[in-house]
């Protein structure tokens, strides 16, 4: 029962998990919370569920289909907003009130061109595994192997590659980045990319396990409280607080009570913005004057 | 080889830059000496196009310079910041091999790490610390490191003593020579002139934007009211 638990808790988790990468990734570049970004990914779901339902794609392509678009809304947020006021040098605080412009402005689009009812994606193989102990169906299977694999690669291309290196020190000083010669503007854009696709199959994902909506996008609520959990733009840190929540949640559900599931997430986002605000993951460099 | 003509340059409508010229040619080094506020650091940011110049123009190596900052990187012109801005937290390993980000050749990034940790052995020493963990001192020598991972071709310093012990200022100086006598050019700021003045070919003095005297140190060195007016040393 309890690997059992354990088991959904991490399949969940690693859907949180990649849309809280993406979100980390982008705080820690323009540090501000990007609240469009549950919106990319119900938008990869939506187009996900057309491409299947209206334009009788095959699953499979579909799915690539909703993770590109996602992808490109991702960039395109940037490029037309974002990058406007990062040029115009106004606040930080603007990219965040737009950002919100821009969530509204999806769900609302969403809406009016699909209405408020629920999809659902036909026909999913329900086909049960049994590892052990452990039964797991082939869409929780099959959802917990593409995060952690989308997640180990995202992990090891930040941390040991050349690219990884071009991201963190343009998260670290963007104007000590371009003095180096490194192209600041376009490590945004693939970030913006990398996210929105990431953002993309999480909405995917969900979508598939329960049901695609327009609000579905305020899931990301759990992304922004992972990455607050793990430390906030710590990428390792968001996988790890994503987790945590996963698995918190399948757990209080399973013990306690599905009424209780978000009581317990916000209590443990006050008691670690309390006892540590830097996170589980986070490593205080202070700057020296 | 690097030429600045009339540059200006305001932010809003305050001008912090006059119709600034002055040049550095092959294997020099050359000394932007004044007082707080005088336009130096304004000057240099406009030079790698760091900030947006109202006038005049720059060129390196006759070829007008590109208006992104990391474009002016790939030309070889490599500045080390006021307040050294080096990545916290990134190790110092990395810190300088952010450094080196426009070599893809894995053999030379390798031998000039080697070189820089010969010039720097405490870096050696500390190469997984955070670069936030280092005191002021490696901090700069981390700076002046990691723009030298570039192999440039001019480099410029704001201020490189800025805020240190003596010891360690004769030290950076030191390792400015030495990067001197590998014949790289450099264009160094500073308010600590006669140390500046000691290793520089020649000097600029600047004063609220503009450049009030031009010569060689031993000329400057003379007349000590010059000093005393703009230097306040
Ligand atoms: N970001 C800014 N906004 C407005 N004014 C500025 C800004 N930065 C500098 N200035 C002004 O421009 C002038 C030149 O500044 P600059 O930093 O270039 O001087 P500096 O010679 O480098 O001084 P220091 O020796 O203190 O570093 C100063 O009057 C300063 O107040
Ligand atoms: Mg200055």
């Amino acid at each position: 029962m309890f690997i059992q638990q354990l088991a959904n808790g991490i399949s969940v988790g690693g859907i949180y998990a990649l849309m809280a990468t993406g979100y980390a990734l982008i705080y820690s570049l323009l540090g501000f919370s990007n609240w469009a970004h549950g919106e990319v990914a119900m938008i990869g779901a939506y187009i996900a569920i057309i491409s299947v339902l209206n334009a009788k794609f095959p699953l499979p392509i579909a799915i690539i289909i909703g993770i590109i678009i996602a992808g490109v809304f991702s960039f395109i947020n940037e490029k037309i907003a974002y990058k406007r006021i990062r040029d115009n040098k106004s606040p930080t605080m603007f990219l965040m009130i737009a950002a919100m412009g821009l969530s509204t402005t999806y769900q609302n689009a969403a809406t009016n061109i699909f209405g408020a009812k629920f999809k659902i994606f036909p026909g999913l193989f329900a086909v049960a595994f049994h590892i052990g102990k452990i039964t797991i169906g082939s869409l929780d299977l099959i959802s917990l192997i593409v995060s952690l694999v989308s997640l180990v690669v995202l992990d090891i291309t930040i941390n040991h590659t050349k690219v990884g290196l071009g991201i963190r020190s343009v998260a670290s000083n963007s104007y000590t980045a371009s003095l180096m010669g490194i192209n600041v503007d376009r490590y945004i854009s693939l970030v913006f990319l990398v996210a929105g696709m990431y953002a993309g199959c999480a909405g995917i994902l969900l979508g598939m396990k329960y049901t695609v909506y327009p609000t579905m996008g305020n899931v990301a609520l759990k992304a922004f409280i992972s990455s607050v959990l793990g430390g906030l733009g710590s990428v390792r840190g968001a996988i790890i607080g994503a987790l945590v929540i996963g698995i918190m949640e399948t757990m209080v559900t399973a013990y306690l009570s599905s009424g209780l599931r978000d009581l317990f997430t916000f209590m443990l986002l006050v008691i670690i913005l309390l006892v540590k605000p830097s996170g589980l993951m986070g490593v205080h460099v202070e700057e020296k004057a | 080889m690097l030429k600045v003509e009339n540059l200006s340059a305001a932010y809003g409508g305050i001008k912090a830059v006059k119709n600034v010229s002055l040049e550095v040619k092959e294997g020099e080094v050359v000394s932007v000496l004044g007082a707080n506020g005088a336009g130096k650091t304004t000057l240099l940011k406009c030079i790698c196009s760091a900030m947006k110049k109202s006038g005049g123009n720059v060129f390196f190596n006759g070829k007008k310079m590109p208006e992104k900052p990391h474009d002016v990187a790939k030309m070889g012109v490599v500045l080390v910041p006021e307040g050294r801005l080096i990545f916290t937290n990134l190790t110092v390993y990395e810190n300088l091999m952010a450094g080196a980000y426009l070599c893809n050749d894995k053999k030379e990034v390798q031998d000039n790490l080697e070189r820089v940790y010969n010039l720097f052995p405490i870096l050696r020493e500390r190469k997984n610390q955070f670069g936030g963990h280092l005191s002021g001192g490696e901090q700069q020598m981390l700076a002046i490191a990691r723009a030298l991972m570039a192999r440039p071709k001019l480099i410029m310093m704001d201020e490189p003593s800025l805020g240190l012990a003596p010891k360690i200022v004769s030290h950076i100086f030191e390792i400015i020579e030495k990067v001197k006598s590998e014949g790289t050019p450099i264009l160094l700021v500073e308010q600590n002139a006669y140390k500046a003045l000691s290793i520089s070919d020649r000097a600029y003095i600047m004063n609220v934007g503009e450049i009030v005297k031009e010569g060689v140190p031993e000329e400057l060195l003379k007349d000590r009211s010059l000093i005393e007016a703009y230097l306040g040393s």
